[in-house]
């Protein structure tokens, strides 16, 4: 056993556009330490799943993630291919048991163990998860005001 | 996004125009996780509202407002709603007064327009809210214009 399962998770920015297009927000999160040679989701992961990826992606059916397994470098390149690629079908088959499957998944794949870098280490089992948020806008409730008061107490 | 309500400035009342209050409410991804102690910000801040602003049928220089969050106390319960928003001077918004006439301000978002009607705001600062004009009074007219 290697630990608990570990969540890290990135702020997110705006896809590459052009003035005026729909805003595309892109969110990632790192799900890793999962056990050596193991491709099962560890209890941690599991709570992060379910707690914020899939009901993002519930909330939002336009949503798109891309999965992405890891595995350290010990081991044959064949076998951490397969480890990685296993890796990430566990957080397919996590997200389309909760219903969020199926399109919203637009790739699930093994990116096999990195060339360089420790033999060993955690952040390199894992499984890369790349969310992909379209965002819409409209104008709230009186949202454009003219007059003395600012929202900010300020005139 | 759908602009569908109309603003005017129309000079009438002599409210004092001091600030343009704007607010837009976003959805798509959720605003904040929290987790392990932490929050991390999901929903951006500042959102760039990017939209077309004219005046006498002219296009302002300014195409971009970038919108805070708003504080939360008035954030939705809703936590994949955000609300953002900002309030300044008209002038600071872009719509710099050309001339002493009066004329029609407006900002678009893409295609989609909502008009201010900015009736000499800059040389006399008084302003009327969301009543229509006519052009026999010479004041311009505020246009309904939707988009989905």
């Amino acid at each position: 056993m290697s630990g608990p399962g570990k969540i890290w998770i990135k702020e997110s920015e705006v896809a590459n556009r052009s003035w005026g297009s729909p805003i595309l927000l892109k969110s990632r999160v790192h799900l890793y330490n999962f056990d050596i040679d193991v491709p099962k989701l560890k209890p941690e992961h599991e709570k992060f799943l379910s707690e914020k990826v899939i009901p993002a992606l519930a909330n939002n059916r336009e949503a798109r993630v891309i999965l992405s397994g890891s595995a350290s470098r010990s081991g044959e390149n064949n076998h951490n291919n397969v480890l990685s690629a296993a890796r990430a079908e566990s957080v397919s088959n996590r997200l389309s048991a909760a219903g969020v499957g199926g399109v919203q998944i637009t790739d699930t794949i093994g990116l096999g163990s990195p060339r360089i870098g420790p033999i060993e280490d955690e952040g390199d089992r894992a499984v890369f998860i790349l969310i992909s948020y379209p965002i819409t806008m409209k104008r709230s409730p009186f949202a454009l005001t003219i007059g003395p008061e600012s929202w900010y107490g300020t005139t | 996004m759908v602009w569908d309500d109309i603003v005017e400035l129309g000079g009438v009342d002599k409210k004092s125009l001091q600030k343009v209050n704007l607010q837009v409410q976003a959805s798509g991804a959720p605003r904040v996780w929290h987790w392990d102690g932490k929050d991390f910000r999901i929903m951006l801040d500042p959102f760039p509202l990017e939209a077309i602003g004219k005046r006498n049928g002219r296009t302002i220089p300014r195409n971009v407002w970038p919108l805070s969050i708003a504080p939360s106390a008035v954030q939705p319960s809703d936590p994949f709603q955000t609300i953002y928003r900002d309030a300044d001077s008209a002038r600071d918004m872009g719509f710099i007064s050309l001339d002493q006439r009066p004329g029609v301000a407006t900002i678009a978002r893409a295609s989609v327009e909502i008009d201010l009607g900015l009736d000499n705001w800059a040389e006399r600062g008084f302003a009327v809210q969301g009543l229509p004009s006519s052009a026999d009074e010479e004041r311009p007219d505020a246009h309904w214009q939707r988009s989905g």
